[in-house]
């Protein structure tokens, strides 16, 4: 049973198609990730799933209830937490989460309570007093954090929750996200860190310019793809004509140059990686990487959209 | 539920409105140095030229105003002038939720956009309404100004002034998502209308163009408390406050609406 079902979802600005006629379900205690590049219409479906934007057309079911008609009741169950940050820097720690959680109409003592789980489950209840101008940028994202799952919420909607941070802070929240999914919540998490939606989501939806082009688990993706390892050649600069030629090899299910990376497909590899070499030699292409890579995300992402989202 | 949610927005707006004390203290403290320097060079100038005095200063300063002691009728100017300023300060803080996205997290909440409007209304004047409080304390108690001998009226002209102040920044914070924008917009407004409602300069040069600015018709109802005239006397200045405060508010609703929001 879906605990998110949305149908021909489809939201317009002037001539842009930001969303086009999207489809999914998400099911009760997923993580679900949403993995596309910047600008693909992640923000804009979680805006339309938050009851922020309207959708031109399709439907969006929230635990049985349209959001068109239920978008009230819907934020009592769903937390939010938003790719920049919303806090105010003025007050204290415990002073943000707190007036957030009375907007949910959280009081008396079940709101200490609950300020004080949310503190300690991000980690910042030694900090609670202090002001969130003292932070740093990754204390201040475990504090946005903090603000929208005070209330407890059946589904949590996470836009980009780790952009913009140090390493340390970036695996806390990741950590928090997993112990989430462990208490039985949803999740809905948007990402364009590809080694993120591998490690955390159950199920990946791929969008690009506001389609999803693909939709199932890290295993059902890379099936969508022959080859199960692919040639990554980082080159200074390459000629068409090299790339025509090495299309011409047997054996090459692929070829995509984006951003000076020449990422091939092979079903033979070893044999193709000499030949490649040698027409890379022999048109002067500069090179100053070769790797090898198992079939990943990553790769099903590329293959997807053509465009390498690491660069 | 639902008051519940306007007294905490209520509340928080009057904690981020008091959390810069220094500023606020700043703000009323520089209103006063200007009432006391206008004291002063009142004083030196009744020294100077005592014999003509009253001619020269009904013309100069205050263009035939003969019922109200020059003092009071400055007190007023700059207790209009602080409720607008205090006014760019609430338009600077809506502008800062819509900056620092804290508008958008109140609008994912089970928050009605009507709550989140009137919570920033009753914060506001609640907070404007203590600083001019403060205002008119001190300089009775100090400088001895004369507020009329209606508390009520007083109070009521106050509230009236400080809501069509908060209206106005509103509506014009709707505007702008920019802090500083929006702040550097409301005082120049203030400043033109200031210039313009003959409260610091000679109403004959403006008597016309003073009734299209707002603080004419605040210090106005003002003076006229101080000249312990009937409530009803101010009753054009009173209707126009509120009915320009009635639609300044209509007006920052619907442009709050268009943001295609949900709201059911």
């Amino acid at each position: 049973m879906s605990i998110i079902s949305i149908s021909g979802l489809v939201k317009r600005f002037g001539n842009v198609i930001a969303v086009d006629n999207l489809n999914l379900n998400i099911a009760k205690n997923e993580l679900f990730g949403l993995l596309g590049a910047n600008g693909a219409g992640k923000s804009t479906t979680i805006k339309i799933l938050s009851g922020l934007l309207k959708p031109n057309s399709g439907s969006v079911h929230i635990a049985g209830m349209n959001i068109s008609t239920n978008a009230f009741d819907i934020k009592k169950i769903i937390g939010v937490i938003p790719q920049d940050l919303a806090i105010y820097e003025n007050i204290s720690a415990r002073e943000n989460i707190e007036f957030f959680a009375r907007l949910y109409g959280v009081r008396g003592k079940t709101l200490n309570t609950m300020v004080n789980n949310a503190l300690e489950f991000v980690g910042l209840f030694d900090n609670q007093n202090e002001k969130p101008k003292s932070f740093s940028g990754g204390m201040k994202r475990k504090l946005n954090m903090a603000c929208s799952i005070v209330h407890n919420p059946e589904i949590i909607i996470m836009d980009e929750p780790t952009v913009g941070i140090d390493t340390h802070s970036r695996n806390q929240i990741l950590e928090s996200v997993k112990k989430l999914k462990n208490q039985g919540t949803t999740i809905i998490y948007t990402t364009h860190y590809i080694d993120e939606a591998e490690d955390l989501c159950d199920r990946v939806g791929i969008i690009d310019k506001g389609k999803l082009i693909a939709c199932g688990s890290k295993e059902e993706l890379k099936n969508l793809i022959k080859s199960k390892e692919s040639i990554i050649i980082d080159t200074l600069h390459i000629e068409q004509q090299s790339i025509e030629e090495i299309k011409k090899l047997q054996g090459v299910l692929s070829i995509i140059y984006d951003n000076n990376y020449l990422n091939i497909d092979s079903d033979n590899l070893q044999s193709n990686l000499q030949d490649i070499l040698f027409i890379l030699f022999k048109n002067n292409v500069d090179i100053k990487n070769i790797s090898i890579k198992k079939a990943s995300l990553e790769s099903v992402y590329l293959k997807l959209t053509g465009k390498n989202m690491r660069y | 539920m639902y008051f519940y949610q306007i007294f905490v927005l209520s509340k928080k707006i009057i904690n981020l409105f008091f959390s810069n004390i220094l500023l606020l203290f700043g703000i009323v403290v520089l209103h006063f140095v200007q009432l006391i320097n206008f004291r002063n060079v009142y004083n030196n100038f009744v020294g100077e030229y005592s014999g003509v005095l009253t001619g020269l200063c009904q013309t100069i300063i205050l263009d035939g105003q003969d019922k109200v002691d020059p003092l009071n009728f400055y007190s007023s100017t700059i207790l209009v002038q602080l409720i607008f300023i205090c006014g760019i300060i609430a338009a600077s803080f809506v502008c800062y939720d819509k900056e620092k996205n804290t508008l958008t997290r109140m609008l994912v909440a089970p928050v009605r956009k009507a709550q989140i409007l009137i919570g920033y209304l009753l914060g506001f004047v609640f907070s404007i309404m203590i600083i001019s409080g403060i205002y008119i304390i001190i300089s009775t108690v100090v400088l001895g100004v004369y507020w009329g001998n209606s508390l009520y009226n007083l109070i009521l002209i106050n509230i009236i002034c400080t809501v069509l102040s908060v209206s106005l920044s509103l509506l014009l914070s709707t505007f702008f998502n920019n802090t500083k924008l929006a702040a550097g917009v409301m005082s120049i407004l203030l400043i033109i209308m200031s210039f313009l409602s003959g409260s610091v300069t000679a109403t004959v040069q403006y008597s016309k163009t003073s009734n299209f600015t707002l603080l004419k018709w605040a210090f106005e109802a003002y003076v006229n408390n101080m000249e312990d005239r009937l409530l009803s006397e101010s009753f054009i200045n009173i209707t126009i406050m509120c009915s320009l405060s009635i639609v300044f508010l209509i007006l920052s609703s619907l442009f709050f609406w268009r943001r295609s929001i949900y709201d059911n």
